[in-house]
C-alpha cells in the first residue's frame, strides 16, 4: 500500500497490460479520467481497439481544429466584452465539455492551479483570457519559456502587486512566489536571495495592461542569487532559477500528485526518474506525461482511485462521461460553491487538493450540484434527454444499468453491499425520468464516486 | 494564573487536535467523536460594518462641547441620546445595543485604531484583516491562521463559515484552510427533491462502512456520514427551532438567524463571518447613518438573546467592527469624511459589560481626528487568547496586550 | 364535492327549453361572484391567431424544428391526437364547435370557488364531448351513477375539480356548493338562494355599454374584494419597492375605492388589443399620492422630441421630487432605510446637492425616457455589444438659474467620475461643450487608449459618453452625446395626447435591429446558458429574430376622462411581409 513498495526502476516504465490488469473499459476510463475529463461510452470503445500506449499518444497528439478554434476564441471574445468577470469561466467550462484536446485542457487547468491568479484581484477579464491562452499554448511545452512568460504576464503581476517595481523599493512579493511556489519549493533558497532576485525584477511594471521594462527603474548594480553573481536583468534571473537543480523534483513531484495519486507523497526514489526526464529534455512537459500516463505504476493500483475528484473533475467529468451539456453559467457557480471557482482560486498556492476539497459542506454541496445538473432543463446528453440516452445506449434492465454507470464513472468499484440496493434505486427507472434521476444522483453520492 | 488556564486550555486543544490526526486512521467515527467534542466548544460572530462607522455618532460623548461644536447639524439632540453614564450615550438606534449592555451583555472597546491609519476604505480593511501593511507579504488573513491553530476542518464540518453572496472575506483566507460561503442554509441541505424516502436511502448507501479506514475512500466515506449527519441535524432544527424572538426582516437579521440555526443544530464551526454594508456616509448622513445602526443594532440583540435563551449564550460571542471612524468635524453635506478611531463591540453571555478605555480625548485631536489608544490587534488577541483560547501572537503577528472585556474562565 | 348532499328544493324544468336560449355565464354565476371573464369568440380567435401569416412564418423557420422536439410541445401533440380521435374530427373544428355559445368564468368569494361554463354549438356536440372524452377518456374517472350525480346529471370528477354536462353546457368547479348553484339556475330551478351576477348593481353598472364584437370581457368587483382583509392589507400596505410605486402608486390608491374595474381584449388582425377602465375620483386620491395624478387627476404627458431609430419612448407626468421626499409616508422601514442611504450617496455624487429637493425638485413633473438605437456607423471605437442609448427628457422650473446650476452639478460629476474612474482603471471622461442657435450641451466622452481608438470591439464603456442639453425649459439628460444633441435640438415633438397621464411607444424593428446589433453576443450567450453548439444557438436566435420581424410596434396609455381611468394597449403586427 505504502510509496516505498514500488520498484522506481519498474515503476516508469511502459505498461503493458497483463491478465490480473487487462486493458478494458476500467483500465480505459481510469485513462480518460486522469489524462482529460473522461470518456464516453463510445470514446472508451474506441480505445480499446487500440494498444494502451497508442491511446496515451492520441491524447497528447490531439488537436482543436481550426473551425473549433475559431469558435472558441468568439466565444472568449463575446464573454469579455460583456466586462463580466463571471463569464470567463462558462466560457472555460464549455470548452472543458467541448474540446477534443482534453489532455492539453487538464494540463492547462494544471498550470492554472500552479500559476495561481485570481480574477477577483486582477478584475479585468482581457488579462485574464491572455493568461490561460498563454498557459494553454506552453502546457505541453517547455517550462522554462512558461515561467519566463508568466513572470511578464500582466494579470500575475497585478495579482502579485508587482505591476509596479521600482529600483528603491523592490517589490519581493514575485521574487518570493517564483522560487517558493513556481519552481524551487520551501527551503530550497534564502531570505537574501529573495532580496537579491528581486532587484533583478526592478523596472519591470505593467502599464495600460501591458508589460513594459522601465530601465530608469532598474537596478542595474550586481546581485548575487542562488550561488550566482552578476549584473542580472529579469530574463537572465528567471534563466537561473528555472535552472536551478530543484527545479524538475520539484516540477515532477506536482504533475505526481495531479495526475497519478494524492497520497501517499511519492518517495525521492520515485520522482528521481521524473526528474531525469524532465531535465533531460530541457524542461519539456510533453515527453514526461508521456512517461507518465502510459507508466505501469499510472496503470497499477497505486493510481487508480488514488484522488481525490476536485470539482471541476466531477462535474465536467460527469458531464464528459455521458455526453452532455450543460447551462455552464450553472455550473460554474456550483464548481465555485463547492471550492473551485475556475480563475478564482483561493490564494497564489493554488487548490490543495486531496482531502482538503471535502468537507461537509463541500460533500453537500457536491451532491446537490450532481442533482442540480441532472434535473437542469438546460442539460442535454448527446442532446437528448437522460432517458432517451439510457435508451440509446441498450441499457435493458436495472443490473445493466448499474454495470454501465459504474464502469463509466466510478475509479474503485462500489462496495458490494450496498450494490443490491443501489440496483435496486434503477429498478423501472428506465423509462421514468424523475426515478432515473434520482438513482443517478444517489449513485454519484456514493463516496467512491468522490475518487479519481 | 489566567495565563496558565489559558495555556492548559490550549494543550488541551492542541492535543486534541493532534488526537484527531492519529485517530482518523483507526476509528470509523472519529468525526462524530471530534464533532461532539467541539460542540461544546466556543464560536466567534464576526460582524463586519462595511464603509467606516461614524464612531462618534454611535457611542455619543453627548455632554462634551466640541461634539456638539464639531457637529451642528449632525450632533444627535441631547433628549435623542440614549443615556448610558453622564458622559456617554448611544445612538437612539441603538435601541438594541443599549438593551443588551443593560442586560450586562454588551462591551465596548473604545478608540479603537492603528498607528498611521490609512484612509482608503480597502486599505484600511485589509489592514484589519491580515494585520498587515501594504508594503508585506499578504497571503492570509487573521482568522484564517486562527483557524490553522485550532485545527480542525478537514472532512467534517468546516472551520469557519462565511454568510452571504459577496466575496470571501480577506480575514477568512489561510493557506491551508478553505472556508465555504453560503449564500442561503439550503446550501447544507441534502436535495432529494420531496422524496424522503430517498433521501433515507442514500444515507444509508453513502454512509455504510467502507473497508481499510485509513485510506482515501475511508477518509470520503467518514465524511460523507458526517455531512449527511450535519444536514439532517440541520433539517430537523429547522423544523423544530424557533427563535425566541422575531429576528428583525432585514439582510443582516436573516444572516444571524441562520448563524443561530447552525449553531442550533450542533455544528462543530467555530467561526462565522457576516457584513452589513453602507457606512460610507459622505453626505446626507442622520437618516442613512440611523437605518444602519438600527440594523445592526436589532439584529445582534436579536441573535444574543435568541441564543441565551436557547442555553448557547456563554458559547458564542459576536464582534463588531469597522475598517475606520469618521472625522471628527462633518462636512458641508451633512455627512462625515474617513477618519480614524472608533468602538468595536462584543457581545455575549461572557463579556464584562460596560465601556474598556475612554472615550477618545476630543480636546487632543490629531488632525481633526480622533486618537486612537487601543490597538484593534489588542481586541482580535483579547478574542484569541482569552475567547478561542488560542495564542495570539503569531496570528497577529506580533505580541498584543488583550482588554480587559471577556470573563476568564474557571 | 358532493352535488348530492345538498337538499332538493324544487324540480328540474323542461330540460328542451334550454337550447334555445341565450343566457351567458353572469345570468347563471351567483351574484357573489367577485370576478368574471368572458370569450365570447373563442373559435373565431383561435383561426385568427393560427392562421395569422405570422404564425405561419414561424413554423416555417428551421429553429422551429428544435422545439417540436422537445418534451412539453410532444406532450402537447400526443394530447391533441387522443383529442381528435375521441372526437372525430379536426381539433380546431371541434373546439368550434364546443365553444360556439361562449366560456364563462367566475371567482365566487362566498365558497372561495372557480367556475368555468362552456356552451356549445348544440347540445348534440356537447353530448359528443361527454360521452366520448368525458365518460371515456382520462379525463374523468370511472364514474358511479348511483352516488356521482346531482339532479339526475352524472358528475365527473377531475384532479381538483368536478365536471357536469346539461345540454350545450359543460361546467366546471372546484365547489360543489358552487357547482350545485350554477346547475340549479342553468335548469331554472327555485332555491333558497337564487340571486346572480347579472342582479347585481355594480355589475349592471359595468356592463352596460360594453361594447360587442369583443375576444373577451371581464369584470372584477373591487368592492366586494375590498371585504377580503388581505385584499385591503395588500393595498394598504406601504411599498416596498420604489419602482412598482412610481408605476403604480396612484392606481392603488384608487383601487382602494372604485367600485369595479372591466378589461376587454379585442383581437382585430392588426393584432391583439386590451383596455382596462375602472371609475376613478381624485377625492380617492391621499394627498402622499398626489405625485401620481396630479391634481385633479389633470396631470397630462408631454409631448415629446424626436430621435432617429426610437426604439421606446415613455412620456408621463409624475412629480418624483414630491415622490421621493414624501418616502416617509409611502414606503415601509426598510425602504426609507435604503433610500435615506441611497440620498446620502446621491448627494455626495450630486456636489452636496440635496437630491431629492434641488436636484429633482428643480423639473416640472412632465417628463419622458427615449430609447434608442445606436449604430455606430461613423464611430470609433465601437463597443462589441451595442446598447441602445437613453435619455430623460424634462423641463426646467427656473430654466435662468437651474440650467446654471446643472451645468456646475455635471461637471462635478465628471470630474467625480474620472476621479474614480482613474482608481479603477477606467478610461477617462473628456469634457466638451456645445453652443447652437437656442441652446447648449456639455458632453464627454471617454477617451480611448492609442490601441482601442479605432476598434470595433471595444469594451462596454464606449457606448456611454454622458451629456447635458439646454435649450429654453428643455433639459435632456442622455447616455450618449448624440442622442442628447438629436433631442435638445429636435425641434418637432410628438404632439401631447389630451387627459392621457402616461404612454409607452414601443418600435419592434429598432428591437430587432438592436438585437441583430448584438447577433454574436446572443448565439454566445445561449451557447453557454443553453449548452447548445454554434450552429443550434444560430437557430434559435434567428428564429427569435423572426418572431421578433413579426410586430411592428407596442402602444400604451393610461389616462383620466368621464370619471374613469382607462388603460389602453395595442400590438401592431407587421402586416406587408413580402416587402421586408
Amino acid at each position: 500500500m505504502s510509496g516505498q513498495a514500488i520498484d522506481p526502476e519498474l515503476a516508469w516504465r511502459p505498461w503493458e497490460p497483463s491478465t490480473e490488469t487487462p486493458w478494458d473499459r476500467r483500465s480505459a476510463a481510469h485513462l480518460f479520467r486522469r489524462a482529460g475529463f473522461g470518456a464516453t461510452s463510445k470514446e472508451l470503445d474506441e480505445a480499446l481497439e487500440k494498444h494502451p500506449q497508442e491511446v496515451v499518444e492520441s491524447l497528447l497528439n490531439a488537436t482543436e481544429s481550426d473551425e473549433y478554434q475559431e469558435q472558441s476564441d468568439r466565444l472568449a471574445a463575446a464573454a469579455v466584452a460583456t466586462g463580466n468577470l463571471k463569464q470567463l469561466p462558462a466560457w472555460w467550462s464549455y470548452r472543458m465539455l467541448t474540446t477534443p484536446a482534453q489532455l492539453l485542457e487538464k494540463t492547462t487547468l494544471f498550470w492554472h492551479g500552479h500559476f495561481a491568479t485570481s480574477a477577483a484581484k486582477v478584475e479585468d477579464a482581457r488579462l485574464v483570457l491572455t493568461q490561460n491562452r498563454l498557459l494553454r499554448s506552453h502546457a505541453f511545452g517547455s517550462f522554462g519559456k512558461l515561467v519566463l512568460e508568466i513572470s511578464r504576464d500582466p494579470a500575475m503581476l497585478i495579482y502579485l502587486d508587482s505591476a509596479t517595481n521600482r529600483k528603491l523599493h523592490p517589490n519581493e512579493n514575485y521574487a518570493r512566489e517564483i522560487m517558493e511556489l513556481f519552481c524551487l519549493g520551501e527551503g530550497r533558497y534564502t531570505e537574501q536571495d529573495i532580496r537579491e532576485l528581486a532587484r533583478c525584477f526592478t523596472g519591470w511594471e505593467i502599464r495600460r495592461e501591458k508589460f513594459r521594462f522601465n530601465s530608469y527603474q532598474h537596478d542595474s548594480g550586481a546581485k548575487s542569487f542562488l550561488g550566482h553573481e552578476g549584473r542580472f536583468g529579469g530574463e537572465e534571473a528567471v534563466a537561473i532559477v528555472v535552472s536551478n537543480e530543484a527545479v524538475p523534483e520539484f516540477i515532477a513531484g506536482k504533475l505526481y500528485r495531479f495526475f497519478v495519486a494524492d497520497e501517499p507523497a511519492p518517495s525521492k526514489e520515485i520522482i528521481a526518474p521524473l526528474a531525469k526526464a524532465l531535465r533531460e529534455s530541457e524542461l519539456r512537459i510533453q515527453p514526461v506525461l508521456k512517461t507518465i500516463l502510459g507508466s505501469q505504476l499510472f496503470f497499477s493500483a497505486q493510481a487508480r482511485g488514488r484522488k481525490v475528484r476536485s470539482p471541476v473533475e466531477l462535474g465536467i467529468g460527469l458531464l464528459r462521461c455521458l455526453n452532455g451539456s450543460a447551462n455552464t453559467f450553472e455550473l460554474t457557480t456550483d464548481l465555485e460553491e463547492v471550492g473551485q471557482g475556475l480563475f478564482f482560486p483561493p490564494s497564489v498556492k493554488g487548490w490543495d487538493g486531496g482531502r482538503t476539497w471535502i468537507n461537509s459542506s463541500t460533500l453537500l454541496g457536491r451532491s446537490n450540484m450532481v442533482r442540480r445538473l441532472l434535473t437542469s432543463e438546460q442539460t442535454r446528453f448527446a442532446e437528448k434527454s437522460i432517458v432517451e440516452y439510457v435508451e440509446e445506449h441498450r441499457i435493458r434492465d436495472a443490473g445493466g444499468a448499474l454495470d454501465f454507470f459504474e464502469t463509466l464513472l466510478f475509479a474503485v468499484p462500489i462496495r458490494s453491499s450496498v450494490r443490491s440496493d443501489m440496483q435496486q434505486l434503477f429498478e423501472g427507472s428506465l423509462s421514468n425520468r424523475d426515478k432515473l434521476i434520482n438513482a443517478l444522483h444517489a449513485l454519484c453520492t456514493l463516496p467512491e464516486f468522490q475518487l479519481a | 494564573m489566567m495565563n496558565s488556564m489559558n495555556r492548559r486550555g490550549f494543550l488541551a486543544r492542541a492535543g486534541l487536535s493532534s488526537a484527531v490526526v492519529t485517530l482518523s486512521h483507526m476509528t470509523p467515527s472519529f468525526l462524530q467523536a471530534a464533532a461532539a467534542e467541539r460542540r461544546s466548544e466556543r464560536i466567534l460572530v464576526v460582524l463586519e460594518m462595511a464603509g467606516g462607522n461614524d464612531g462618534l455618532n454611535t457611542v455619543i460623548p453627548w455632554k462634551h462641547d466640541v461634539y456638539r461644536s464639531s457637529r451642528p447639524k449632525l450632533a444627535i439632540p441631547d433628549s435623542k441620546v440614549l443615556p448610558v453614564d453622564r458622559e456617554l450615550g448611544f445612538h437612539p438606534a441603538l435601541q438594541g445595543f443599549a438593551d443588551l449592555l443593560e442586560a450586562g451583555k454588551l462591551a465596548v472597546v473604545q478608540g479603537v485604531g492603528y498607528d498611521n491609519p490609512n484612509r482608503s476604505h480597502f486599505e484600511s480593511m485589509d489592514i484589519w484583516h491580515t494585520c498587515q501593511r501594504k508594503e508585506e507579504s499578504r497571503t492570509d488573513g487573521w482568522l484564517g491562521r486562527a483557524m490553522e491553530s485550532t485545527g480542525g476542518g478537514q472532512g467534517g464540518d468546516p472551520a469557519g463559515l462565511h454568510l452571504g453572496g459577496d466575496k470571501q472575506p480577506f480575514a477568512l483566507m489561510s493557506r491551508t484552510l478553505r472556508v465555504p460561503s453560503i449564500r442561503s442554509l439550503d446550501q447544507f441541505k441534502l436535495k432529494g427533491g420531496t422524496d424522503e424516502d430517498f433521501v433515507r436511502r442514500v444515507r444509508v448507501l453513502a454512509g455504510e462502512v467502507r473497508d481499510g479506514g485509513d485510506d482515501l475512500l475511508g477518509f470520503v466515506q467518514q465524511s460523507t456520514s458526517a455531512a449527511i449527519d450535519a444536514s439532517q441535524r440541520l433539517e430537523a432544527t429547522g423544523k423544530t427551532y424557533q427563535p425566541s424572538l422575531p429576528y428583525p426582516d432585514t439582510d443582516l437579521g436573516q444572516k444571524l438567524k441562520s448563524v443561530a440555526q447552525l449553531i442550533t443544530s450542533g455544528l462543530s464551526t467555530g467561526v462565522y463571518y457576516v457584513q452589513i454594508d453602507g457606512f460610507d456616509t459622505h453626505a446626507q448622513q442622520s437618516e442613512a447613518h440611523a437605518g444602519l445602526l438600527r440594523q445592526t443594532g436589532d439584529a445582534v440583540y436579536a441573535f444574543t438573546t435568541d441564543l441565551a435563551s436557547h442555553g448557547l449564550g456563554d458559547r458564542v460571542l459576536t464582534m463588531c467592527f469597522s475598517e475606520f471612524g469618521r472625522r471628527v468635524a462633518e462636512n458641508a453635506s451633512e455627512g462625515t469624511d474617513h477618519g480614524t478611531a472608533g468602538p468595536m463591540f462584543l457581545a455575549g453571555g461572557q463579556v464584562k459589560p460596560g465601556f474598556v478605555g475612554r472615550h477618545p480625548d476630543l480636546t487632543r485631536l490629531q488632525d481633526g481626528d480622533l486618537p486612537h489608544h487601543t490597538d484593534f490587534r489588542q481586541v482580535y488577541a483579547t478574542v484569541l487568547e482569552r475567547w478561542l483560547e488560542c495564542p495570539s501572537e503569531s496570528v497577529l503577528k506580533g505580541k498584543f496586550q488583550p482588554v480587559d472585556a471577556i470573563v476568564q474562565a474557571g | 364535492m358532493d352535488f348530492i348532499a345538498s337538499p332538493v328544493l324544487g324540480a328540474p324544468q323542461d330540460a328542451g327549453a334550454l337550447s334555445s336560449d341565450d343566457r351567458t355565464g353572469a345570468d347563471v354565476f351567483p351574484a357573489s361572484s367577485v370576478f368574471y371573464a368572458e370569450m365570447t369568440r373563442v373559435s373565431g380567435d383561435i383561426t385568427t391567431v393560427l392562421n395569422h401569416p405570422v404564425a405561419e412564418r414561424v413554423v416555417q423557420h428551421a429553429g422551429w424544428a428544435k422545439v417540436e422536439e422537445s418534451q412539453p410541445w410532444k406532450n402537447f401533440i400526443a394530447g391533441r391526437t387522443f383529442f381528435e380521435l375521441q372526437m372525430g374530427g379536426p381539433w380546431d373544428k371541434v373546439v368550434d364547435g364546443l365553444t360556439a355559445g361562449g366560456v364563462y368564468i367566475a371567482y365566487d368569494r362566498q365558497t372561495d370557488g372557480l367556475v368555468i361554463l362552456v356552451k356549445a354549438a348544440s347540445p348534440e356536440a356537447m353530448e359528443v364531448f361527454r360521452s366520448k372524452v368525458l365518460e371515456l377518456g382520462r379525463l374523468g374517472k370511472k364514474v358511479d351513477p348511483e352516488k356521482d350525480s346531482y339532479r339526475d346529471l352524472a358528475i365527473y370528477r377531475l384532479d381538483n375539480a368536478a365536471a357536469v354536462v346539461s345540454g350545450p353546457w359543460l361546467l366546471i368547479s372546484n365547489k360543489p356548493e358552487l357547482g350545485r348553484f350554477v346547475v340549479d339556475r342553468l335548469l331554472k330551478v327555485e332555491t333558497e338562494q337564487s340571486e346572480v351576477l347579472a342582479s347585481n348593481e355594480t355589475f349592471r353598472a359595468a356592463a352596460t355599454g360594453k361594447p360587442k364584437e369583443l375576444s373577451a370581457w371581464a369584470w372584477a368587483g373591487l368592492a366586494s374584494l375590498r371585504e377580503d382583509e388581505k385584499f385591503l392589507e395588500g393595498l394598504n400596505n406601504k411599498s416596498e419597492n420604489p419602482l412598482a410605486e412610481l408605476l403604480v402608486g396612484g392606481l392603488q390608491s384608487n383601487v382602494l375605492h372604485a367600485p369595479y374595474v372591466t378589461a376587454e381584449i379585442r383581437l382585430p388582425e392588426t393584432g391583439p388589443e386590451f383596455s382596462v377602465a375602472m371609475p376613478a375620483s381624485s377625492d380617492w386620491i391621499p394627498e402622499e399620492r398626489q405625485w401620481y395624478f396630479g391634481p385633479e387627476l389633470s396631470g397630462a404627458a408631454p409631448g415629446l422630441p424626436e430621435a432617429p431609430e426610437t426604439l421606446l419612448a415613455i412620456g408621463t407626468w409624475r412629480d418624483v421630487s414630491e415622490m421621493w421626499l414624501r418616502a416617509g409616508d409611502l414606503f415601509d422601514e426598510q425602504m426609507n432605510d435604503q433610500l435615506a442611504n441611497a440620498d446620502s450617496t446621491l448627494t455626495t455624487l450630486f456636489a452636496g446637492k440635496d437630491f431629492g429637493e434641488d436636484i429633482l425638485g428643480s423639473f416640472e413633473p412632465q417628463m419622458g425616457i427615449i430609447v434608442t438605437r445606436q449604430s455606430f456607423e461613423d464611430v470609433l471605437p465601437a463597443p462589441a455589444i451595442r446598447l441602445p442609448a437613453f435619455a430623460f427628457v424634462m423641463e426646467l422650473r427656473d430654466p435662468e438659474t437651474m440650467t446654471r446650476e446643472l451645468r456646475r452639478t455635471f461637471q462635478n460629476m465628471i470630474g467625480f467620475f474620472n476621479v474614480v474612474g482613474a482608481m479603477e482603471g477606467r478610461p477617462q471622461l473628456e469634457m466638451d461643450i456645445d453652443k447652437f442657435e437656442n441652446g447648449e450641451m456639455l458632453t464627454s466622452a471617454y477617451v480611448p487608449e492609442d490601441d482601442v481608438a479605432k476598434s470595433t470591439s471595444a469594451d462596454l464603456i464606449f457606448n456611454f459618453s454622458p451629456s447635458i442639453g439646454f435649450s429654453g425649459k428643455r433639459c435632456v439628460i442622455a447616455s450618449t452625446r448624440s442622442l442628447a444633441s438629436a433631442l435638445t435640438q429636435s425641434r418637432t415633438t410628438t404632439p401631447a395626447i389630451d387627459q392621457v397621464n402616461s404612454y409607452v411607444s414601443f418600435q419592434v424593428p429598432v428591437l430587432r435591429d438592436v438585437l441583430n446589433d448584438n447577433r454574436e453576443q446572443l448565439i454566445s450567450q445561449n451557447m453557454l446558458e443553453q449548452g447548445n453548439s454554434r450552429s443550434t444557438a444560430e437557430d434559435q436566435i434567428s428564429l427569435l429574430l423572426e418572431v421578433v420581424s413579426c410586430f411592428r410596434d407596442v402602444a400604451l396609455k393610461m389616462g383620466h376622462s368621464d370619471g374613469m381611468i382607462r388603460i389602453d394597449g395595442e400590438i401592431h403586427i407587421e402586416q406587408d411581409f413580402e416587402s421586408k
